[in-house]
């Protein structure tokens, strides 16, 4: 054995390879890492407990490189991969001298720092509490099986070594509990960010979830961190869309124009003006109401027409009212006014242009057939009295709910996103379905 | 404030803009009437 | 503190406590053990010289001082206890009262255990071991008040020991340990040898909350600040 620093050395029995032993005083078996031999670290000799005679994975993490993680340096010494039937990872177990011992779980390109505990954690109900945090329930009682080793470990490991284990979940975190015959062991595995393993030990980032992945079982949604810190931003733009149609929203300068047509009779064509606009583009409301119309409707087509370019800015509204008797009695439908908003007229004097025609719905009246249009139409009808009220200014209540609903598009789809990311993590899970408070407990940050 | 953030409150700051733009123009997509399609109506002949 | 010279080589034995009579000499490791205030070391009956320690890297050595139980405490020996799979180190802490207690070592977590006197009423647990009667993981009893789990039952051979001890503890020296968890962090050991039960009880520590100077420097490892 060669003496160098805190590392010893040694030729591996099988393949004479040379390893090394990292953590010398705990290592209890060394699998060498070109042929994967298992050799007894306990035994001055070296002694060989199993040969084997495998290639060995090339490691993401090889053997004796070292990293510091969250403020301490660490040392891969060891290297398993287990599978539990369906799933496999692989576990790298890390050393410092003054710190201990920690595990790299990686699993579907994510990874996870694995600390053992002192203490068992705290039950309540079906819950496990460590610390402040609640972990439930979501995979119960699978057989994790080791499949192939490298490098050092403080008990004796060998392929084909089973335990049963039951994971926990929190966001961020996994509680797993680990038993065999002999002991009992509880781990904590705190996922960690694409970031601190990069800058730890370079390995490929962990891959960002698209929809059809499936999420490990404590990786926390990212979408709830991102809608929970959108939602302040949202609500504050929502209110500043509120002052925003207050402030223009007002109309003013109102002119009233009347006209008025004969139920059937010819249509009406008139001209209202000037109406000067002094502003560089505005909105126009035009109130028409028809308040003597009976059994009938008014087309009203309005056109606001520049005297200069003769550029025209059209409307149309739609007056109706019916009533009657039935069995239920009184019954009565249509409206007989409307508000038009006409959108972006420049600056200029204007003529309004009303064209109006009056119709007459029923059996009621005179009716007589019109040669011209081929038709049967009432006669001796009273006029009715179209008056229109037209102002500077609109407020366009559509402009407010589509800015709302863009403001909203974002954080919907990070909930769809969220949703479908909950559903592929909680259809892992063991025992019971997911039920609302498993999707609660995903909605808590890390 | 986080990357993801800081983009929504930009694109949030850009949707009051539009919407305050089509505000100070009195511009609705949903208007009711404005510019009719075409052409002005012409009066008068256009003879040359 | 008390110096006397090696029976065998003649170097000089320092006994930091007042009150341990075994001390292994750090150039020949004879077990040198002192009776009552006599000066006079002497071998022990069994001629015991203990081997040396294999190479480990545990961050702790003789003088390694720190806080435990709300006191100073000093490291003046070690015993290096081995089973089938694996090997631990027992470290003795001297304390500033006078009082020493176990700073047990493995797998890379640290115990503080201090010798409760097996009197009163113990538990069924307890009473058993005492008479040889085996004992599996999981079985729970109390001690002091606590409600402990058996967390493993082993037999363990002393490979090596240095430093001032309160027993002898020659190499090869068998003993029974049974380990007790709590779920607090609290543990238990109970061990029985030739010279009958001893129980220890204490916690789980970490390095770094018992503040340690004079840490073992390790090439290549950066000793950690603490405080």
């Amino acid at each position: 054995m060669a003496e160098d620093g805190s590392v010893r050395s040694l030729s591996c029995p099988a393949c004479g390879g040379t390893i090394t032993i990292r953590a010398a005083g705990y290592t209890v078996t060394l699998a060498c890492e070109y042929c994967g031999t298992l050799i007894d670290a306990t035994d001055p000799a070296g002694r060989i407990i199993t040969r084997y005679n495998e290639m060995q994975a090339s490691l993401a993490i090889p053997l004796g490189t070292r990293g510091t993680l969250r403020g301490v340096e660490w040392e891969a010494i060891g290297w398993l991969q287990r599978s539990d039937g369906w799933a496999t990872w692989e576990e790298t177990l890390l050393f410092n001298p003054y710190e201990g011992y920690r595990w790299l779980i990686a699993q579907n390109g994510q990874w996870s720092l694995g600390t053992m505990l002192t203490a068992a954690p705290q039950r309540d109900g079906p819950d496990q509490i460590v610390g402040r945090g609640r972990f439930t329930p979501f995979y119960s009682d699978n057989t994790a099986r080791v499949t192939r080793v490298a490098g050092e470990f403080y008990w004796r490991v060998k392929p084909g070594e089973e335990v049963r284990a039951s994971d926990y979940v929190r966001p961020g975190s996994m509680l797993s509990l680990e038993q065999d015959d002999r002991e009992k062991s509880w781990t904590i595995s705190e996922l960690l960010t694409g970031r601190e393993i990069r800058a730890a030990f370079d390995v490929d980032p962990p891959p960002v979830w698209i929809p059809g992945m499936t999420p490990l079982a404590h990786q926390p949604s990212p979408y709830v961190r991102r809608i929970k810190g959108w939602w302040p931003i949202a609500a504050l733009s929502f209110v500043a869309l509120l002052v925003l149609l207050v402030l223009f929203g007002q109309t003013m300068q109102p002119q009233s124009f009347s006209l008025s047509v004969t139920p059937d009779g010819p249509a009406v064509s008139q001209t209202f003006g000037p109406i000067a606009l002094p502003l560089g583009k505005q909105a126009m409301t035009v109130a028409a109401s028809t308040p003597g119309m009976e059994q009938g409707w008014v087309d009203i087509d309005v056109a606001f027409v520049n005297r200069k370019t003769q550029d025209s800015y059209d409307a149309y509204a739609l007056n109706e009212h019916y009533s009657g008797q039935d069995s239920d009695g009184y019954w009565s439908e249509g409206t007989r006014s409307q508000t038009l908003k006409v959108a972006s007229l420049p600056a200029g004097t204007y003529d309004l242009v009303v064209d109006a025609q009056a119709h007459h719905w029923g059996s009621s009246g005179n009716w007589a057939f019109d040669p011209s249009s081929g038709t049967y139409k009432t006669e001796g009808l009273p006029p009715v009295e179209v008056n229109l009220t037209v102002a500077r200014g609109a407020r366009f209540a559509s402009n407010f709910w589509l800015a709302v609903l863009m403001i909203l598009v974002p954080p919907l789809l990070m909930l769809i996103l969220h949703i479908m990311f909950e559903n592929a993590r909680l259809a892992q899970k063991d025992g019971p379905p997911a039920d609302a408070d498993d999707w609660l407990r995903g909605m808590e940050s890390p | 404030m986080s990357r993801s953030s800081f983009l929504y409150a930009l694109w949030c700051l850009a949707i009051l803009g539009l919407y305050l733009t089509a505000a100070s123009q009195g511009y609705s997509p949903f208007a009711d009437g404005g510019r009719t399609a075409g052409a002005a109506r012409a009066y008068g002949p256009t003879h040359k | 503190m008390q110096s006397v010279a090696c029976p065998t080589c003649g170097a000089e034995v320092i006994f930091r406590s007042p009150a341990l009579p075994v001390r292994v000499c750090d150039y020949c490791r004879t077990l040198v053990v002192r009776y009552n205030q006599g000066a006079q070391g002497k071998i022990t009956e069994n001629g015991g010289e203990s081997s040396i320690l294999p190479f480990d890297i545990s961050p702790i050595q003789i003088g390694t001082e720190g806080n435990c139980f709300d006191q100073n405490f000093q490291i003046i020996g070690r015993v290096r206890w081995a089973w089938d799979d694996g090997a631990w180190n027992e470290w003795l802490m001297l304390l500033a009262d006078g009082s020493h207690a176990w700073l047990g070592e493995a797998m890379g977590q640290f115990m503080a255990l201090r010798e409760m006197e097996l009197a009163g009423s113990l538990a069924q647990v307890i009473r058993r071991l005492m008479n040889d009667t085996p004992v599996k993981p999981g079985e729970s009893g109390n001690i002091a008040g606590q409600s402990y789990e058996v967390a493993d039952v082993r037999t363990v051979r002393c490979i090596g020991c240095e430093g001032e001890l309160p027993f002898t503890a020659p190499v090869g020296w068998e003993a029974l340990s049974v380990d007790f968890r709590n779920r607090d962090g609290r543990c238990a050991s109970f061990q029985k040898d030739r010279h009958g039960p001893s129980l220890y009880v204490g916690h789980h520590v970490t390095l770094a909350s018992l503040q340690p100077r004079n840490l073992r420097p390790l090439p290549g490892w950066s000793l950690p600040a603490y405080g």
